[in-house]
């Protein structure tokens, strides 16, 4: 056993001289897209009260404009959280749970597979690398996921390396850090010319509300936090083509079914935000400058009219 | 929890040192299915209330059998006890697995024929792994019935033989026979087993990683989800010929991480693959695919409907059924089923002409002959034609490609269309080559890394961080879970 476990150390030594090697080619980007999560928590900390918080992922950094919102008179300082689909539901929740306070008001805006998908890719790590504050963001839920991502952000760290080792570039992309204003939303896309990318897609589940518990418990405790802290909470849908929202329309029925157990009034219906495939700045649910602003529009509108109405009792 | 995972890595760590640092049989058993049941739950904690269910309940009537095994008077009680635990593990299947299926089925069949009938669904999330416990508890119970093995006293050892997280999820499907009694003995130490067990695993992680998940990528492309036929048919052949690859690499890739954990922990498990796709008939093939799920159907259904032991008639139903049977247990959709039965007929058809054996015929030696090589070739296209089955969205789907490969084959312009995928054909092609000729130069041994040991340990050190870094270079951004967990 003992000599067994001298060279697993040694092999395990040798592979982390490896790996330390590779961590210095690719170092921590200052510019990275995610490092923007580092201006959008100092805003939502320092932002005057009371607040209007944008929760979801890439599809709200990109495609609400809070100068709309301010521009209604709507006496909120707007805070867009929407940084990346792959943080998962539990995640994005989480960052703003602890923060809400007496006033604000929240706007909750999933991709719509984050009601039964949870974080992807290497999204949780890569955010960690940038903020690691972010740390106590992690839910039970998001902790596992994490630990789940690890060999695929070793992944990405290898090919980043690699690819300095062998161009010594930085990437050109307009999905950058800089590319976000002082409200968190994105905005370097606005004047530049849509991509014409076949839509990104994700697989349809069964239409089973089983599939949307896990989403709805956790929705559910948001708003209790909400309600809780004097915070006011509504759900929207994130921005869907027509083709992707007709191939799921069962889904989007029995999920429509789903959220209505949630005590988190809905802004707009599923409909409302089916968007032309020209509406769409690239491949994700990112929408242009154009239909950003026609849709922060729609919802300010809406949240205008929702706030006239008094809030439900506690009960 | 998923071998390809950091979580994995992490886990297995704390579970191989609590499971060394634990004093005797009892310690190190309660590891193992402490860790198992946690290995479960990561997916659903409900799941092991399931298992946990499934696993006492083939206890309890193990134990009852076995109670009653001296009494020839109580034969018929031991009968209806070992019906029970049919019913119940087959139950379990059914209602998880296969209701919707046939509900859904027979709204289809009556709306066909002008009635139209609302049927209830039970639309419950299908278990990962169900259909392996099930098979092994069951197996067990019948074990314990015909005196095969006799019903363990030990509760905590038979937890977990059940739940025992290598196999779990997909397999190999232990025997009790060859687990339970490993687990019913403290374990010492091997250093050369925990060695090969690690070699294993890399072996098996090399090969999920850099061909199983990127191989699948370019076959999910091809075959579309929505069971729309875009490519051209030599593009679905390649499509085709590149899922015949998928599967067993993903396969036997988590067979290989399964067979090397267990190794860790002193434990052998039965060997699931030995070089299929060498084989020389679909008899052969069939002996080397999935041995732990084929033995079961062997000993558990075609035997006892009289196997070959009767006449050929006989002998044709006997393995249509079994084979059929096997089909739909990868899965509720009639794909499964023609997929079980076309294999079923390949081989009834074999048996006619004679060039089924009852063993599994001995390795070729050197470089394969003309004959051996045509017959090689000629089984691997047969069971090419099956998977195109086996990997459709439905009957429609495959007919269709099937129909799609043999009209364009003989068509230039349809050739062509393979240029639009020279980016994947040009990457793939030399590393399935080189997979080949290393699984044909190694198919005496359970897997390649086994001919290393005699290699000097700086060059086996280089070569396992090179298939290290390397599998983690390629990982992908997405990804793949094992294929067989869905069954």
């Amino acid at each position: 056993m003992r000599r067994f476990l001298l060279h697993l150390f040694a092999f395990a030594a040798l592979q982390a001289v490896v790996g330390a090697w590779v961590w210095s080619r690719c170092p921590t980007d200052p510019d990275h897209y995610m490092a923007a999560t580092i201006d959008k928590h100092a805003r939502l900390r320092g932002a005057s009260r009371p607040r209007l918080i944008l929760v979801g992922g890439s599809s709200m950094g990109f495609g609400l404009d809070s100068q709309v919102f301010l521009d209604r008179g709507l006496e909120l300082a707007p805070v867009n959280m929407g940084l990346n689909d792959g943080l998962g539901l539990s995640f994005m929740l989480a960052e703003t749970a602890d923060q809400l306070g007496v006033g604000d008001v929240v706007i909750v805006a999933p991709e719509t597979h984050l009601y039964w998908h949870g974080s992807r890719d290497d999204t949780l790590w890569a955010v960690l690398e940038h903020r690691p504050a972010s740390v106590a963001c992690l839910s039970g839920k998001s902790a596992r996921e994490l630990s789940d991502q690890g060999l695929h952000f070793l992944s990405r760290k290898i090919r980043c390396a690699a690819h300095q080792v062998a161009m010594d570039s930085v990437l050109a992309t307009l999905y950058r850090r800089g590319s976000f204003d002082e409200f968190g939303d994105f905005v370097a896309h606005r004047d530049q010319p849509r991509k014409s990318q076949a839509p990104l897609e994700h697989a349809w589940p069964a239409a089973n509300s089983a599939a949307f518990d896990e989403a709805a418990t956790e929705l559910a405790a948001f708003a209790t936090r909400c309600r809780l802290a004097g915070a006011r909470c509504f759900l929207a849908w994130s921005p869907t083509r027509r083709e992707q929202f007709e191939r799921g329309s069962a889904v989007f029925s029995v999920l429509l079914d789903t959220l209505r157990s949630v005590e988190m009034p809905m802004l707009e219906s599923p409909e409302e935000a089916i968007f032309a495939d020209t509406d769409f700045f690239d491949r994700g649910p990112h929408l242009t400058g154009e239909a950003a602003t026609r849709r922060s529009t729609r919802l300010a509108e809406r949240l205008a009219e929702a706030l006239a109405t008094p809030s439900p009792p506690e009960r | 929890m998923t071998f390809t995972t950091l979580t994995f890595g992490l886990f297995l760590v704390l579970v191989f040192a609590l499971h060394w640092c634990a004093r005797g049989r009892v310690g190190q058993n309660s590891v193992i299915l402490v860790a198992s049941y946690l290995f479960y739950g990561w997916w659903d904690l409900r799941f092991c209330a399931l298992l946990l269910g499934s696993s006492l309940l083939d206890y309890a009537i193990a134990r009852a059998i076995a109670r009653s095994q001296p009494q020839p008077a109580l034969a018929r009680q031991r009968r209806t006890l070992v019906a029970v635990s049919c019913v119940a593990n087959l139950g379990l299947l059914a209602a998880f697995k296969y209701f919707d299926f046939f509900i859904d089925s027979l709204a289809l069949a009556l709306e066909q024929v002008g009635v139209s009938a609302e049927l209830p669904s039970l639309r419950l999330i299908l278990p990962v792994g169900i259909s392996f416990y099930t098979f092994q508890t069951l197996g067990y119970t019948i074990d314990v019935y015909r005196g095969d093995v006799r019903a363990s006293r030990s509760l905590l050892d038979y937890l977990a033989y059940v739940s025992f997280f290598p196999q779990l999820v997909a397999g190999p499907i232990e025997r009790a026979r060859n687990l339970l009694p490993q687990l019913e003995r403290p374990r010492q130490f091997d250093e050369a087993t925990a060695r090969e067990g690690a070699r294993q695993m890399l072996w098996g992680l090399t090969k999920k990683v850099i061909l199983a998940d990127h191989l699948g990528a370019f076959v999910a492309e091809i075959y579309l989800g929505d069971g729309s036929v875009h490519a051209s048919g030599p593009v679905l052949l390649i499509a085709t010929v590149a899922f015949a690859l998928q599967i067993y690499c993903d396969f036997s890739a988590y067979s290989d991480l399964a067979v090397g954990t267990a190794k860790l922990f002193g434990i052998r498990l039965v060997r699931n693959f030995a070089y299929p796709y060498f084989s020389r008939s679909v008899v052969e093939f069939w002996r080397r695919w999935h041995m732990s799920l084929s033995t079961w159907f062997r000993d558990y259904v075609y035997v006892p409907l009289g196997g070959s032991q009767c006449g050929p008639r006989r002998r044709w139903l006997n393995l249509m059924v079994t084979f059929t049977l096997s089909g739909l247990w990868h899965g509720a959709n009639w794909t499964f089923v023609v997929w079980g039965a076309a294999n079923g007929l390949l081989v009834a058809m074999a048996g006619r002409a004679g060039t089924a054996s009852r063993e599994l015929p001995s390795t070729l030696r050197g470089w394969p002959g003309f004959v051996a090589f045509v017959q090689m070739l000629a089984t691997f296209t047969l069971i090419c034609l099956t998977w195109v089955f086996f990997r459709a969205v439905d009957l429609g789907h495959a007919l269709r490609i099937l129909a799609k490969i043999f009209v364009e084959l003989p068509s230039p312009a349809a050739w062509a269309q393979l240029g639009h995928h020279d980016e994947f054909l040009v990457a793939f092609a030399p590393l399935v080559g080189i997979f080949v000729l290393v699984e044909w130069h190694s198919r005496a041994a359970e897997h390649p890394l086994v001919s290393l040991s005699s290699w000097p340990r700086p060059g086996r050190w280089l070569l396992y961080s090179a298939m290290l870094w390397t599998t983690l270079y390629l990982m992908p951004d997405d990804p793949h879970a094992f294929l067989y967990f869905q069954f």
